[in-house]
């Protein structure tokens, strides 16, 4: 237990770290959606898409401030755990519960392998429309499929 | 997997949530082994059938796993 307790205390900060950075982050993009910065310092190929005025810039906004929301409140529930034992057991228990890892793993593993065959077919729909769709999404399909197959090593090398 | 989890724990008058609380699982994981939906590891059943005091076989039905080997 006391183990998990120097973990819980290392998320902590991990989550207050990750909320000020976001909450910098959000300051930044607010700064250059109001000044337009992004026109003058990028080509404006690149800088087009900052035009697009509410929604990319609504996006951006809304990105940070779900992060520095989720990092919060991971935060706090990790400060309630730390002073109250019962709550720290009960965490303890509901992330170390075997039916729950495997219903993690399960999930994950179909989720993959939905997705990418959702992907397969979007691309193929893509390629009738919009050749930058279709990059995007093979750009897509070969990083997901980087990724699982870079952990799957890892995994097989670690158990 | 049969498990005669639910009968040894209502013999022992404690709820769902005492058990698990004691073997460390959540009340959930309970449940389902005693719906027979989820087949608990070895660690989870050695905790189990040392909580009730008893050999792994009295407490999990391992026959179905000697029909497969036979």
């Amino acid at each position: 237990m006391e183990k998990f307790r120097k973990q819980l205390k290392t998320r902590m900060t991990g989550y207050i770290i990750t909320a000020v950075l976001s909450a910098i982050l959000y300051g930044v993009f607010a700064f250059l959606d109001m000044t337009n910065a992004l026109g003058t310092v990028l080509p404006s190929s690149i800088s087009g898409a900052a035009e697009e005025g509410d929604f990319t810039s609504g996006f951006r906004t809304g990105f940070c401030s779900a992060i520095v929301g989720f990092a919060v409140i991971k935060a706090i529930f990790c400060a309630a755990a730390l002073k109250n034992e019962k709550k720290l057991k009960a965490m303890y228990i509901k992330e170390t519960d075997e039916r729950t890892a495997l219903i993690i793993q399960k999930t994950a593993s179909s989720s993959f392998s939905v997705t990418i065959m959702a992907l397969a077919v979007a691309s193929v729909v893509a390629s009738f429309f919009s050749m930058t769709v279709l990059y995007t999404l093979i750009a897509i399909i070969f990083f997901i499929v980087f990724v699982r197959t870079a952990f799957q090593f890892y995994y097989t090398r670690k158990y | 997997m049969k498990t005669r989890i639910q009968e040894l724990r209502k013999a022992k008058r404690i709820s769902q949530e005492e058990l698990a609380l004691a073997v460390g699982v959540t009340r959930q994981t309970i449940t389902s082994l005693e719906c027979e939906k989820y087949t608990a590891s070895l660690v989870l059943a050695y905790k189990i059938s040392k909580y009730f005091g008893l050999p792994i076989e009295e407490v999990f039905d391992f026959s179905e796993v000697q029909d497969i080997e036979n």
